[in-house]
């Protein structure tokens, strides 16, 4: 899931106030899981901005609505009418529903979180990071633990030595993740695939090689 | 003729006494179909909790607390509430008895009287305030308290000018509805009953027998009742902190302990059980109110031996400064000029000081009333040395009269939640004893059918009240009439004199239908009390009872801007003009009912799970006891004798027969919960040897295990052992004479990590040192201690083991007695306080007083029922004072160790609880879901699980199909769900948002947006 972070409200004012009218525009998947941009937040953000309008003397006016998803056409189309009236739109979405918006309309569309990792729900309330999308998985190596998304160093054989207690020498709440590795494969009774070395990775398939696109032939509809 | 009547059962319950344990029973019994007949002596029901402040540990408000309790006792349809009443004669036998009520006259018509107090303004007599303890004055006509139930003024026939010299009359002059009558008298009356409880409460201790403390002669020496209303809000210095002679902030307070208690001269014997705590209590809300205080508590002994006690203490000395000195003050004397009080004492190491305090308060004791023993002689039953009334450990809440019942303070000292656990218990004595006459005595209220408003436009009803003067002194009544009269979907609107009497209530109804409402609102004062009331009034006038708000515009308006007419005019029009946009949008709520099934389980197979499957059996429920062991009887099979010499063995065998040969308890033992499912009224079961069943309502016994000691030698040496093997070798008989034993108390208890008391530990030593000294009075016993903990009536038995010749020597937690074992003879070390230096004896035989520990299975039983645990591992009750054996998952109660440490006698009282509260829950064919719960929405919903993990009751869950759904039977309606959910699939009935964003708008309608 991707899990994002409302940015201050002065932030978001700094970007909106100069506009007569402005929608605070809700996503209602991943973000509204991690209570951050979905529908509601999105109203309740709406509700603050006014608050701010109200306080600054600044008569611009704030509506709120939201969608399903922002990454996909279909989703748009019964706010479209809404968006057209509108002459800046603060998105609650990702950076991928940000950018996506900004490519289908010819007005400002501006963050309203930090869009902050791809990450589980812990607990309520706790989110934490488990992936960072390098397109080639080795978690099968790893007992399952990832030293891309997890090691600061993203060291393929680790640990380093920083590595003190079980803890990252950047942080001791940090745990180590080639200590979780080692320990993992230990309770697997899978030691001897430590003692083997992993090759120089391939970043090609990682930010490295571009932006990335995947194309699944059998289901694109040719025109 | 008397055969004949031993088969009569009545389906009613007598009550004598209105306090917390009288109103539990009251309100187990009557919400389970059985007719209740409460006797109360006072004017108000209510008893001694209602004059507290505060409670510990939570802080909560004693008022708040025991209130919606009184409420709810005040208006239940099967509890008749006989006032100013007292029982002068009972006969017949159990399950018919005959009790003859004499009840005074209360010259104050219950039908007309609207509690308005106009009567109370108006009357010019002043009397001492008994209530406020003296502190205060009130009027001839009155209210006991401004919470009365029921809230009919009464007049005290002493006081009243009127009934004195025939002259004065002013109440009734000014009584708008006509409700005094002074030719009121006495009456008397016989009421048929199956079953009795004695729920008396308790008289206090008068210190003024002590002259030494100064009480009656100083006036800023008080006692803690009186304390208790000196903080409370709504006592004679509304919760300002002020000494009684000048009205100043007092800076050093004193409590001086065991006031009347523990002292067989001047007093009484007994440990009164409460008042270390209570005074803890007082002090940390004292220094809460003003932070300048600085309170010491003078004390012989702290007897925190409650669950979760010791911590409390541990927070008043650490965070809030409370000093506790452990000295008995022998002489208090006001310092001439500043009112202040000099306190003499001798410290520890016995020098004498005088020290100066601005305000002394007396921890008084509790004691039975003074006429207890006429009581007892009415009811017919045997008194206890100590004229409380006779129990036995093995059944504490039975009489010797059978069909009689006793619950709180007058079985013995106790605390609010023993009070209120033993209030079930006498229930569920009531029930096993009149199971088959449920409902034969109860009426059901006939309702026209409900008509279908769902399609209509709304037409709100709007009835603004006077309240008397309450309201319209400050609040011009016609006027928001007026005002309102001209919102959208308003109908009707008008004001009335008063809303909630008969005559009111009869013109809310005729005026629905005259003007076709579908909607009302009644103007008046608190919802507390009087919502549930128009929903009746408009039930029967046949609309949905969620058709109907209260805007309360007495506390919130009225009563808080007197003298403000025109603004307060103008918030009570808002307060009006908001209820009429949520009302507008209202809706009608059909309530649900869900089959129960009437059978029960209970896990663990000890005192308590066997106490409690009795007694659901005995009910008339078929019981499944599941039992770990292959054998049943728990920690018991290792007790021998309680503290009063009673056989546990013999118990513990008997129960087990009782349990195997009843014809509805299967018993499954060599068996644990291995799959649970259900909630509330459906359960279902499936056992580790494969056994599956159904039922309707769980009890958890699981019980405890004693603690191994690993301190002073125990692994090493045989020599060195615990109050459990010692009390086996006493069974068996004690091998040769004139032997030392010497025990220590607290090992493994009252320390971090284990920091709690275990409660039972002094008492095996005082009941193994007795029955060593009375085996063989040349043995010598010496025990080491840091506070000796026997209170209630087992006070007693410390005084005889100390009159038996039994050593005590007191030890500090930071200097613990030197042990050494060297061959066959045992040598203690150990500091002593009173000679001041270190003293050493020789022992053959070292007694380890060891604790209790929660059962290894807690964990796991409390992940299978999502139950929680406090931070020592025992289960943790629904609310620590008023649901002692539920949990907040309703349908699932707690008895026994497992819900922390405690006594035989104890045990029983709360399995009988359990079983009490279960068997009212079993009781219903079907169970009504309440109206107001949260609804879900599944197509708007993302299962992102918040509600779930939030939920404290579990009603959302995971369903079938991986997603989100809700259970509303078990949906109390708290509103965390709506109020996390992103998507906004959950929304309360009638507290929507769609409602209260209406509200918010008709609140801010005349704010425009460039403010």
């Amino acid at each position: 899931m991707i899990v994002g972070e409302q940015k201050p409200l002065d932030e978001i004012w700094g970007m909106i106030k100069d506009h007569k009218k402005v929608l605070i525009f809700g996503c209602n998947t991943c973000v509204a899981v991690c209570q951050q941009g979905g529908n509601k937040e999105a109203e309740v953000m709406a509700s603050m901005l006014r608050m701010r309008a109200t306080q600054e003397g600044n008569g611009i006016e704030i509506i709120d609505s939201g969608i399903e998803r922002q990454c996909e056409h279909e989703f748009f189309e019964k706010t479209e009418p809404m968006i057209q009236g509108v002459d800046a739109v603060l998105s609650t979405a990702c950076g991928i529903g940000v950018q996506f918006m900004a490519e289908k309309y010819e007005i400002p569309i501006y963050p309203g979180l930090n869009t902050t990792f791809l990450g589980a729900v812990e607990q309520a309330g706790v989110f934490t990071e488990k992936c960072q999308a390098c397109g080639q998985c080795i978690l099968g190596e790893t007992g399952g633990i990832c030293p891309i998304a997890r090691c600061a160093k993203r060291v393929l054989n680790g640990p380093c030595g920083g590595s003190t207690q079980g803890k990252c020498e950047i942080n001791k709440d940090i745990e180590c993740a080639w200590q979780l590795i080692v320990d993992r494969l230990k309770l697997l009774n899978r030691m001897e695939r430590y003692e083997e070395l992993t090759p120089i990775k391939d970043w090609s398939t990682d930010r490295a090689g571009g932006p990335r696109k995947l194309v699944r032939e059998d289901l694109v509809e040719n025109e | 003729m008397n055969e004949k009547k031993n088969n009569v059962k009545r389906g009613s319950v007598l009550i004598t006494g209105g306090g917390i344990g009288g109103m539990q029973a009251a309100l187990d019994l009557a919400d389970s179909g059985f007719k209740v007949h409460m006797i109360q002596k006072e004017s108000s029901i209510g008893g001694t909790m209602a004059m507290l402040d505060k409670t510990f540990p939570t802080g909560d408000c004693s008022m708040c607390m025991i209130s919606p309790k009184m409420v709810e006792v005040g208006r239940h349809p099967n509890i008749d509430i006989h006032t100013l009443s007292e029982v002068t004669a009972v006969e017949g036998v159990p399950g018919d008895f005959q009790v003859t009520v004499k009840e005074q006259p209360r010259y104050v018509s219950h039908e007309l009287c609207t509690g308005c107090g106009a009567c109370e303004k108006k009357c010019p007599k002043l009397v001492v305030n008994d209530f406020e303890q003296g502190l205060s004055k009130r009027k001839a006509i009155f209210s006991v308290l401004p919470q009365a139930v029921p809230h009919t003024r009464v007049i005290d026939p002493d006081a009243c000018i009127y009934l004195q010299r025939g002259r004065c009359k002013a109440c009734e002059k000014f009584c708008p509805t006509d409700a005094i009558l002074f030719e009121d008298t006495e009456k008397e009356y016989r009421l048929d009953v199956g079953a009795i409880i004695l729920s008396p409460g308790l008289a206090r201790y008068n210190p003024e027998i002590r002259g030494e403390l100064g009480f009656g002669r100083w006036s800023n020496v008080v006692t803690s009742i009186q304390f208790e209303r000196i903080l409370s809000a709504s006592g004679p210095f509304m919760g300002e902190i002020k000494r009684p002679s000048d009205e100043r902030h007092p800076r050093k307070v004193a409590w001086i302990q065991c006031v009347g208690s523990r002292d067989p001269r001047n007093a009484n014997p007994w440990c009164s059980s409460v008042c270390c705590m209570y005074a803890t209590k007082q002090a940390v809300i004292a220094k809460e109110h003003d932070g300048a205080i600085e309170p010491t508590v003078f004390y012989m002994e702290m007897r925190a031996f409650g669950k979760d006690f010791d911590k409390y203490v541990d927070r008043a000395k650490n965070q809030y400064g409370v000093t506790y000195r452990r000295a008995m003050v022998s002489d208090v004397r006001q310092e001439p000029g500043t009112d202040n009080l000099i306190l003499r004492y001798a410290k520890e190491d016995g020098a004498l000081v005088d020290e100066s305090y601005d305000l002394v308060v007396l921890s008084i004791g509790f004691q039975p009333h003074p006429d207890a023993l006429e009581f007892s002689h009415i009811f017919g039953i045997e008194p206890n040395l100590h004229r409380f009334a006779k129990t036995t450990q093995f059944d504490p809440v039975d009489t010797t009269r059978p069909g009689i019942y006793v619950t709180g303070t007058f079985q013995g000292p106790k605390d609010i939640p023993e009070t209120v656990a033993q209030g079930s218990a006498v229930a569920g004595r009531s029930m096993a004893l009149l199971g088959e006459a449920r409902g034969t005595e109860i009426t059901e209220v006939e309702l026209p059918p409900e008509l279908d408003v769902r399609e209509e436009e709304a037409r709100v009803g709007v009835f603004v009240c006077h309240c008397g003067i309450n309201i319209s002194q400050s609040v011009d009544v016609k006027k928001v009439a007026e005002d309102i009269s001209r919102e959208p979907g308003v109908a009707y609107s008008d004001d009335l004199m008063y809303a909630c009497a008969p005559d009111g209530q009869e013109k809310i109804k005729e005026l629905i239908k005259e003007h076709h409402l579908n909607r009302v609102i009644v103007a008046s004062c608190t919802p507390r009390t009087h919502a549930p009331l128009f929903q009746d009034t408009i039930r029967d006038a046949g609309l949905n009872k969620y058709l109907f708000e209260l805007a309360d515009i007495r506390e919130q308006c009225s009563w808080c801007h007197m003298g403000q007419k025109e603004v307060a005019t103008r918030k009570a029009t808002d307060i009006v003009r908001m209820n009429v946009a949520k009302t507008r949008l209202l809706q009608p709520v059909e309530t649900d009912s869900i089959a129960v099934i009437s059978k029960g389980m209970v896990i663990g197979g000890g005192i308590a799970g066997m106490t409690s499957a009795l007694s659901l059996a005995d009910q008339g429920y078929e019981v499944h006891l599941v039992e770990k062991e292959d054998q049943l009887g728990g920690l018991a099979r290792n007790v021998y004798r309680t503290l009063d010499g009673s056989d546990v063995q013999s118990f513990v065998k008997d129960k087990i027969a009782q349990v195997k040969a009843h014809p509805r308890v299967v018993v499954h033992t060599g068996a644990e919960v291995s799959n649970t499912g259900g909630y509330i009224g459906n359960f279902k079961t499936t056992l580790t040897n494969g056994d599956e069943f159904e039922h309707g309502a769980i009890v958890v016994a699981s019980g405890g295990v004693e603690y191994e000691p690993d301190e002073y030698g125990f692994k090493d040496s045989d020599q060195v052992i615990t109050q459990r093997d010692l009390e086996k070798r006493i069974a068996e008989g004690l091998a040769g004479t004139g032997k030392h034993y010497a025990m220590i108390q607290c090992v493994g208890s009252r320390e971090e990590p284990f920091n709690y008391c275990s409660r039972i530990c002094c008492q095996d030593a005082v009941k193994n040192a007795i029955a060593i000294k009375e085996k063989d009075p040349a043995a010598s016993v010496t025990i080491f201690y840091r506070d000796i903990r026997t209170y209630g009536l087992r006070e007693d038995y410390y005084q005889k083991a100390r009159d038996l010749g039994v050593l005590f020597v007191r030890f500090d937690v930071e200097n613990k007695p030197d042990v050494d074992v060297t061959g066959s003879k045992i040598r203690i070390e150990a500091f002593d306080a009173v000679m001041n230096r270190e003293v050493a004896f020789t022992a053959d035989c070292l007694v380890l007083s060891t604790g209790l520990r929660p059962h290894p299975s807690t964990e796991r039983i409390s992940k299978q029922y999502k139950l929680t645990t406090n931070a020592d591992g025992y289960f943790l009750e629904a609310h620590v004072k008023l649901r002692p054996v539920d949990f907040p998952s309703e349908g699932i109660y707690v008895a026994g160790l497992a819900h922390a440490p405690k006594n035989v006698d104890e045990t029983v009282s709360q399995a009988l609880a359990a079983s009490g509260r279960a068997g009212a829950l079993l009781s219903h064919d079907r169970l009504s879901v309440s109206g107001i719960i949260s609804k879900h929405n599944r197509d708007m919903c993302m299962s992102c699980l918040m509600c779930m993990r939030l939920c404290p009751f579990g009603s959302p869950f995971i369903d079938e199909d991986g997603k989100i759904s809700h259970n509303e039977v078990i949906c109390t309606g708290c509103g965390i769900c709506a109020g996390v959910c992103p998507a906004k699939a959950f929304q309360v009935n009638s507290f929507r948002d769609d409602q209260i964003f209406a509200m918010i708008d008709a609140a801010t309608h005349d704010i425009g947006a460039s403010v």
